[in-house]
């Protein structure tokens, strides 16, 4: 497996190098480009109150500046400020904004359009943009282009969690009103406009000529709505497309490779299948139980049989072994005897082909799975089949997915309790990138574990996510996740079983100056912007990042030579194709 | 039986239904599982904090008893206000307005096509009846009438969309094109032959069924042995009495059709991606949207209501004689 | 209708025999003609046919042609399951509101009408949601849809053949409600009936189907319909895969349904009900 991923970094490298040149070329030929990209869901109105899923959030930020950005291997880049100081503990930061930059309607983009963005979400019930102003003391804007933020608590992560991902509004749009969701019209001071929006139908996308950073390589980019995959691909295979918000299947990836005018790019995804115990719920509550279902699971199958190999098995530590939170690579080896004999200790002994626990219960247990998700049904079925190996029998159930939301995260309220024993989840890219993702996934008080949707409780966990919580220093934060990995790949509240790769197909002859983000897609502002090339979108980040902790020096390096490996590898790998 | 006030009393079982509607509609989204609030949040729904849940919830008035929310909904359906949806940021009216016309144009265009190609099937087979054509005929259209309406869509797409590239594949035109005129419209009826298509096949059968059976029935009634007895030209004969007297359940089901044509055929739709009612309302159920759900679902119903109603307005002026029967 | 014309009829109904054989034999004799286990991985996941699978595999490698054949299984019963159930309770329920009348003959036709003017997609859908996707929920929701033009078509006939002479004159004698609702009632209607549930039939493949192909079906259960859900998930559609993933479970159920139906036409000439279809 280890090869597989090493051979696409490679594969993506080596692609990136080629094909840079051409995109460079393409691109200084003059001639106006317009694109059509598919859009695999409506997302309304693409302002930062409006929008519905990830995709929309990826596009909008075409349209929606934020203070930094981040690159491809997502480390936060400054984008809307020249320069900027952290002080007195990670509490207050100072910031000064580029000049010249302007709202889709004309207006000056100023500290003042800022300050207001920090402030405006707090009045309203997006919870995203709303937990981010909480964290805010007060915002003081002390000129034109500068400010300074204040935070109530000191929290070294405020750039990537908040500064990177919080989009700036126009204060004269939404200054007094009570509902930013009926906000008429959608004005950023990004690279793009939206020139059109047609509910259902379409978007479109027009460069801004005066963009601060440059006048956007692509001109016009048209995106159909099409929530229909293979309608999608059908049509971008026929060439009525030239790429696409949605990932390429990985069925599709032989039959795509295959058609000369398709290019695919793909790396390792963060987007984490997983299967969710009830850590509340007898025998999930022994966490001998659910070693010895860790144990039985064999996740390399799954990755095999599900993903066609498209995709890594799940760290029991949570975080993506590949992603800059992953620490060690916790996947469990499947190990019947060691199961068996866990579930035996356990005094739930073998009656035929099922075992039962010492009150005559057999152990047979519902495990829910959405209706509308054929990859997690076919990962539950194997699942069940996995586990009868040691005596466990597993009943697939599918529901309709607000039905097993409603089952598994009750109104979305942790505190609420849940109603399941087993259930197959999923949690977003974005989750693997928060450093506080563990806090909020497994602490006990749900204030803090608002996804802990398992229930699970453990005082030393709990203990740890104290220490995160009053620690600032980087490097010792890092220590204190890396324990906390440790800890729960111990004590298995749930089993990660795959990390499903981001998969890209376009037509290069259409564009080629698409730069694949870590986990998230090509549809970035780095796609679509001069000075990046695909080298550059990490290099630059290494530059301009000085306060930058050792650890990520040593992951930059190691992938550096991971990737040096890879190559060799994989050039070898071409010769005896080609024998 | 009903009789003389027969009028009214048809008059008060559509109110009746019509109330009906609007009670179920109002009742069956909120006894779904699940609830709106991921829509009404954004995905970050899990970290709002509970007090800002419930303010949420009051915003929407979703923290209300169910018959408050019943009133209130009652006087929004009557005065118009039907509100925005919560999924789809726009007021519902509108939505419901811009998905019309797309289901109107198809259903009408559809039954047009699929009545006229019944009908004529139907008249032909009706008058070969028992001989092989019309055996030939009644295996045909009723085989094709049974094909899995998204099947059919799937593999026409994977035809001429697909191995052919002759036809666009989803949509109801193409999208940003800047197309005008001529053009324009070019591209509509592009886009439209392929659902036209599946619709058109799946309904033949119906038309084709019923004209066959009721042309049948009339050819082997008295009055028609009489007529003919009597001497009366041929070209007499089937105009103007079995014309006249087949037609009547013919239109029935045209209008019945309309009704459930109309309320937006949702499979159809759906493997088109074309922008109807049908699909609407399937994606109001997906994101719990209350508001949306009952009011498409309304508008629905009540399409259906309006064409059973004309179509029974229709039977009575065609043929008295049979008012009673239904 | 006159008896030559009933037997030109004939053709159409045998071919729907032959179907309906067909698939039963290949219902009951699943074990013997699969040559694997639908539900056993078998192969590597989208093999194309060839190499002892007929249909090739499908995408977690379970072999497609078992899966058709014990497929058959699934869709007879729930079509049979579906047509006893709607046609039962339509007929009950017409016979009901034909027979005794007055007040409450209106519930009962006010509630069929009420059914019949719900969009039915969505409504099944929004049943799906609610009552969970199991086989039985499924029965019970085309069953919903399908009960209220049953008793419609019950309960006119009823009506008609009440207001024939000897019914009346019967009732004159003496003779209870019961004895002539069996003797010759239901004798007059059964014909009607089963002309009912082979349509109801018929429809309760196709619906399955749909609510299969729209992700609210179970898809656990090896029906015709849930092939074709995958098939699509996984964008066979795409590629030669649909000549042998989704070519072959469609015909099945256009064909099953259509078996149905020609044996319910065969019998509406015995029914000879003049009333408007109401599907």
């Amino acid at each position: 497996m280890k090869e597989k991923v090493l051979f696409t970094i490679a594969l993506a490298v080596i692609f990136v190098t080629a094909l840079t040149a051409a995109g460079l070329s393409a691109a200084a030929g003059g001639e106006e480009i317009e694109l059509k990209i598919a859009i695999h869901s409506d997302e309304n109105t693409l302002t930062p109150f409006t929008y519905v899923r990830g995709t929309g959030l990826e596009v909008l930020r075409l349209i929606y500046d934020s203070l930094f950005i981040f690159d491809a291997l997502n480390q936060p880049l400054p984008w809307m400020v020249s320069d900027y100081g952290v002080e007195k503990g990670h509490t207050v930061y100072h910031l000064t904004l580029l000049p010249d930059q302007f709202w889709h309607d004309g207006a000056a983009l100023t500290a003042d359009d800022v300050a207001f963005s920090f402030t405006y979400p707090l009045s309203q019930p997006h919870a995203r943009w709303q937990r981010m102003a909480a964290m805010i003391e007060s915002v003081e804007v002390t000129g034109e282009l500068t400010l300074t933020i204040r935070l109530k608590k000191g929290n070294p992560d405020f750039i990537p969690l908040v500064l990177a991902d919080l989009p700036i509004i126009p204060r004269h749009i939404y200054e007094g009103e009570k509902d930013a969701k009926l906000v008429r019209g959608t004005i950023g001071s990004g690279p793009y406009r939206l020139a059109e929006y047609k509910e259902g139908q379409y978007y479109i996308l027009e460069a801004v000529a005066g963009y601060f950073r440059g006048k956007p390589l692509v001109e016009r980019i048209v995106l159909p709505i099409i929530t229909d995959r293979a309608a999608i691909f059908q049509a971008l295979r026929a060439g009525s497309l030239d790429a696409a918000t949605a990932n390429l299947p990985p069925e599709l990836v032989g039959e795509f490779e295959a058609v000369e005018e398709i290019n695919i790019a793909s790396g390792p995804g963060l987007a984490t299948t997983l299967l969710q115990f009830n850590n509340e719920f007898y025998p999930f509550n022994l966490p001998e139980m659910r070693k010895a279902v860790a144990l039985a699971l064999d996740l390399q199958e799954l990755v095999n049989i599900i993903l066609l190999g498209f995709g890594d098995p799940g760290s029991l530590g949570f975080f993506h072994p590949a992603g800059f939170l992953g620490s060690a690579a916790f996947v469990p080896e499947r190990n019947l005897d060691r199961s068996n004999e866990l579930l035996d200790g356990l005094g739930f002994l073998r009656r035929g082909d099922i075992r039962v626990d010492d009150q005559g219960r057999p152990l047979s247990f519902d495990l829910l799975t959405q209706a509308d998700n054929p990859l997690r049904i076919r990962t539950a079925e194997l699942i069940a089949r996995q586990l009868s190996a040691v005596g466990i029998e597993i009943e697939v159930v599918s529901m309709e997915s607000n039905t097993l939301d409603d089952r598994v995260w009750p109104e979305f309220d942790v505190s609420q309790g849940r109603n399941y024993a087993l259930t197959l989840w999923g949690w977003s890219a974005p989750l693997q990138l928060r450093s506080e993702a563990l806090v909020q996934l497994f602490a006990s008080a749900y204030d803090q574990g608002s996804f802990n949707i398992g229930g699970f409780a453990d005082d030393e966990f709990d203990l740890l996510a104290e220490r995160l919580a009053n620690e600032i220093d980087q490097d010792r934060r890092r220590l204190i996740i890396d324990e906390m990995q440790r800890l729960i790949a111990e004590k298995i509240p749930m089993i990660p079983l795959y990390y499903q790769q981001v998969i890209m197909a376009y037509r290069p002859a259409a564009y080629d100056g698409y730069i694949l983000q870590q986990g998230s897609g090509i549809i970035n502002k780095m796609s679509f912007l001069p000075g990046f090339t695909r080298e550059s979108a990490w290099r630059e980040a290494d530059n301009n990042e000085p306060k930058r902790s050792n650890i990520t020096a040593y992951i930059l390096t190691a992938v550096l030579i991971v990737v040096v490996i890879a190559v060799v590898k994989a050039s070898r790998r071409g010769k005896s194709h080609a024998d | 039986m009903r009789t003389n006030p027969r009028r009214s009393l048809k008059a008060v079982q559509y109110l009746l239904l019509i109330w009906f509607v609007v009670l179920v509609n109002f009742l069956l989204p909120r006894i779904l599982p699940g609830s709106p609030l991921m829509y009404l949040a954004g995905e970050d729904v899990g970290q709002l904090s509970p007090v800002e849940r419930k303010e949420l919830l009051s915003r929407y008035n979703l923290d209300q008893t169910l018959p408050v929310q019943f009133a209130e909904y009652l006087a929004d359906l009557v005065t118009l206000q039907w509100g925005r949806s919560y999924s789809q940021n726009a007021p519902i009216i509108t939505l419901i307005r811009n998905r019309l016309p797309w289901t109107i144009v198809l259903a009408l265009m559809s039954i047009a096509f699929s009545a006229a190609i019944g009908a004529f099937l139907g008249i032909r087979a009706a008058i070969n009846r028992g001989k092989w054509p019309d055996i030939y005929l009644l295996l045909t259209v009723s085989f094709l009438g049974s094909l899995p309406a998204f099947w059919l869509g799937m593999l026409l797409i994977a035809v001429f969309g697909v191995r052919l590239n002759w036809l666009p594949l989803f949509g109801a035109y193409t999208a940003g094109s800047g197309f005008t005129g001529l053009q324009k419209m070019l591209d509509i009826a592009m886009h439209m032959v392929l659902p036209l298509l599946t619709l058109t096949i799946l309904s033949v059968g119906r038309y084709f069924m019923t004209m066959r059976y009721s042309l049948i029935e009339v050819l082997g009634e008295d009055y028609i042995i009489l007529a003919k007895a009597k001497g009366l030209p041929d070209r007499i004969i089937r105009y103007k009495y079995i014309m006249r007297n087949a037609l009547l359940p013919f239109f029935t089901v045209l209008m019945m059709d309309l009704g459930f044509v109309l309320s937006g055929a949702t499979v159809v739709e759906t493997v088109f991606a074309y922008p109807g009612l049908g699909r609407l309302m399937f994606e109001a159920v997906a994101a719990r949207d209350y508001l949306l759900l009952q009011y498409s679902f309304f508008v629905s119903a009540l399409l259906v209501i309006l064409f059973n109603y004309l179509a029974d307005r229709l039977y009575l002026y065609l043929d008295p004689r049979l008012g009673e029967e239904t | 209708m006159t008896c030559d014309n009933r037997k030109k009829q004939l053709p159409p109904a045998l071919i729907g025999a032959v179907i309906l054989g067909f698939f039963f034999i290949a219902a009951i004799f699943a074990p013997n003609l699969a040559p694997h286990n639908p539900h056993q991985i078998v192969g590597a996941p989208f093999s194309p046919p060839g190499a002892g699978h007929l249909l090739g595999t499908n995408d977690i490698g379970q072999d497609i042609f078992s899966g058709l054949i014990y497929g058959s299984r699934l869709s007879l019963s729930l079509a049979v399951l579906t047509a006893a159930l709607s046609t039962a309770v339509g007929a009950l329920l017409g016979l009901i509101a034909g027979f005794l009348g007055k007040s409450i003959e209106s519930v009962i036709m006010r509630c069929a009408d009420f059914i019949l003017v719900l969009p039915f997609l969505p409504l099944a859908i929004l049943l799906a949601a609610m009552w969970g996707q199991g086989f039985f929920q499924i029965v019970l929701i085309i069953s919903l849809i399908n009960w209220p033009a049953t008793a419609r078509i019950v309960r006119a006939q009823v009506l008609k053949i009440k207001a024939k002479g000897y019914i009346l004159n019967l009732q004159a004698i003496g003779a209870g409600t019961g004895y002539l609702l069996r003797k010759h009632i239901l004798s007059e209607i059964l014909p009607l009936l089963i002309y009912r549930a082979m349509l109801s039939a018929s429809y309760a493949v196709l619906t399955e189907a749909s609510l299969s192909f729209l992700g609210l079906g179970n898809p656990l259960l090896n029906s015709w319909g849930s092939i074709l859900f995958y098939a699509q998930a996984r964008n066979a559609i795409l590629t030669s895969a649909w000549l042998w993933w989704i070519l072959p479970p469609g015909l099945c159920i256009a064909l099953l349904s259509a078996g149905f139906l020609f044996i319910g036409l065969y019998m509406e000439t015995y029914a000879n009900p003049r009333i408007m279809r109401v599907q």
